[in-house]
């Protein structure tokens, strides 16, 4: 469990981690933010903190949830301290996007993945968050829990409900086409 | 109402629960391809990559030095080639691809496992598949690299985003960054010779000492630029700043790396602009930014993160 990699009190291991979670955790944060420089500038603020408390993390825990910890906490943070400059603050607040006729054109697997992502767009915030962390992010339910601050027992029933919500949809699809 | 809906709900998943079992295996497949072929939301390059990673680390080193003086920066390219030397070996030993970079605003010093020995100018890259120097000698390049070639039966060869450069004992400079095509891959030889080949069609040369050539990929030409100064194409490793005729915006590219700093410039400014410049010795950003703005006519004005370049 506990890792090499996880030690970031060297450079080299710290860069080594940056570079391996930068593009995931900008997208992350991006979709609190919905705007690239504010999630950069909110993630470089993370990853100087992280620097600056490098010897006083619990090698132990995981650094990965860790992080995603702190930059959920500060994303959520800037959000409420910016209340007025954006009006858009949830989780699932990007746009689905509509089925229109270049949409149409698209066949197959092509097709059913952008169904899909409109799906997951359309999962309540919490589920939809615990769903992605697991799936996409690669966090265990015992990350989760801490990331997002509910028991593992919740992680488990929100990703479960978001599978069944999506499965269910995509049968509807498979049946009606 | 509220029992009519729940009885809608209960119906429907009878409904698809008989589907289900048709479906499970595609619905899986999808769900564990999905990640794969669907686009994050933001696109994120490796050079974003690395812009970030300078940016913390020049927060993070503003703590512990300021690095000024002329000694203090000859350190630091030792620090950051005993760093990296120190990360190769650990990698050595793991599997999977190996990557060394130099830091923005320093200049590293790698000696490779074969015996050969680079110099990575600021911001440039290499990678290798495990058993470098044991079963092979092929590694992959971004960025500009002074190479000092180990001789050896084994052909070394070095691959850009545009161009293959094969040899067996040699020393060579290759500039060649992907961010910028245009300027393609320029390769200039101080010794022995070199085989210099394109890397989507089958043109190649054989390159002799004394000789810088530059594989254009947009006309699919190799040019000749010899120069009578063609030691001016390895200058940069002696602090040397020189550009011949380049566009501002690579110009702007190399200074971002050289000195570790954020530049901006204005869209208004036509980025085809071009111009040379000579430094003989390590000069102050602002005075390049000086003596760019006075050429070409423009301001320029600090920021909190470096310097911002407008049309006056």
């Amino acid at each position: 469990m506990h890792k090499l990699e996880q030690d970031i009190r060297q450079k080299d291991h710290f860069d080594t981690f940056f570079r391996e979670n930068y593009p995931a955790l900008l997208n992350y944060a991006y979709r609190f933010l919905n705007d690239r420089s504010t999630a950069e500038d909110v993630l470089q603020e993370c990853f100087i903190n992280l620097w600056n408390i490098r010897n006083e993390i619990d090698r132990n825990g995981s650094l990965k949830a860790y992080t995603y910890k702190m930059v959920r906490n500060r994303a959520l943070n800037y959000i409420r301290d910016n209340q007025k400059e954006t009006p858009t603050e949830s989780f699932s607040d990007d746009k689905v996007d509509s089925l229109n006729q270049e949409n149409e054109n698209e066949t197959g697997t092509l097709k059913k993945m952008h169904l899909l992502k409109n799906w997951i767009k359309t999962l309540p915030v919490r589920q939809r968050e615990a769903f992605e962390l697991s799936r996409f992010e690669g966090l265990d339910h015992d990350e989760i829990s801490e990331v997002m601050k509910i028991s593992p027992r919740t992680v488990n029933n929100h990703i479960v409900e978001a599978l069944n919500t999506l499965r269910l949809k995509f049968t509807d699809y498979q049946t009606n086409n | 109402m509220k029992t009519n809906k729940s009885n809608i709900k209960a119906e429907n998943r009878n409904h698809s629960y008989n589907e289900l079992t048709d479906n499970k295996d595609e619905f899986e497949k999808l769900l564990d391809d999905f990640p794969k072929i669907s686009q994050n939301d933001l696109s994120i390059s490796n050079s974003d990559i690395e812009k970030a990673l300078a940016k913390v680390h020049r927060q993070t080193y503003k703590e512990s030095t300021e690095r000024e003086s002329n000694t203090a920066r000859i350190f630091s390219y030792f620090a950051a080639a005993a760093i990296i030397l120190l990360g190769f070996g650990i990698g050595y030993y793991n599997f999977g691809i190996k990557t060394i970079t130099a830091p923005f605003g320093e200049i590293a010093h790698v000696t490779l496992n074969d015996g050969s020995v680079l110099e990575m100018n600021s911001g440039s890259s290499i990678n290798y598949r495990p058993f470098f120097g044991v079963f092979h000698r092929n590694i992959q390049m971004e960025g500009e690299i002074f190479f000092n070639i180990y001789p050896s039966d084994t052909p070394f060869t070095i691959t850009t985003s545009f161009s293959k450069v094969k040899v067996l004992g040699t020393s060579f400079n290759i500039r060649s960054w992907s961010t910028e095509p245009e300027n393609g891959t320029l390769l200039t030889v101080v010794s022995g010779s070199v085989e210099f080949s394109a890397l989507d069609t089958s043109q190649s040369i054989i390159l002799e000492a004394g000789n810088t050539q530059k594989w254009n990929p947009f006309n699919e030409i190799f040019e000749n630029l010899n120069y009578s100064i063609s030691d001016r194409y390895t200058a940069w490793r002696s602090n040397i700043l020189t550009f011949n005729n380049q566009s501002l915006r690579s110009i702007i590219n190399q200074l971002e790396r050289t000195y570790n700093i954020e530049i901006e410039v204005s869209d208004k400014i036509p980025s085809h602009t071009q111009l040379s410049l000579l430094y003989m010795e390590e000069v102050p950003i602002d005075v390049v930014l000086n003596d760019i703005s006075t050429v070409k006519g423009l301001n320029f004005t600090r920021t909190s993160t470096g310097y911002r370049i407008t049309p006056k």
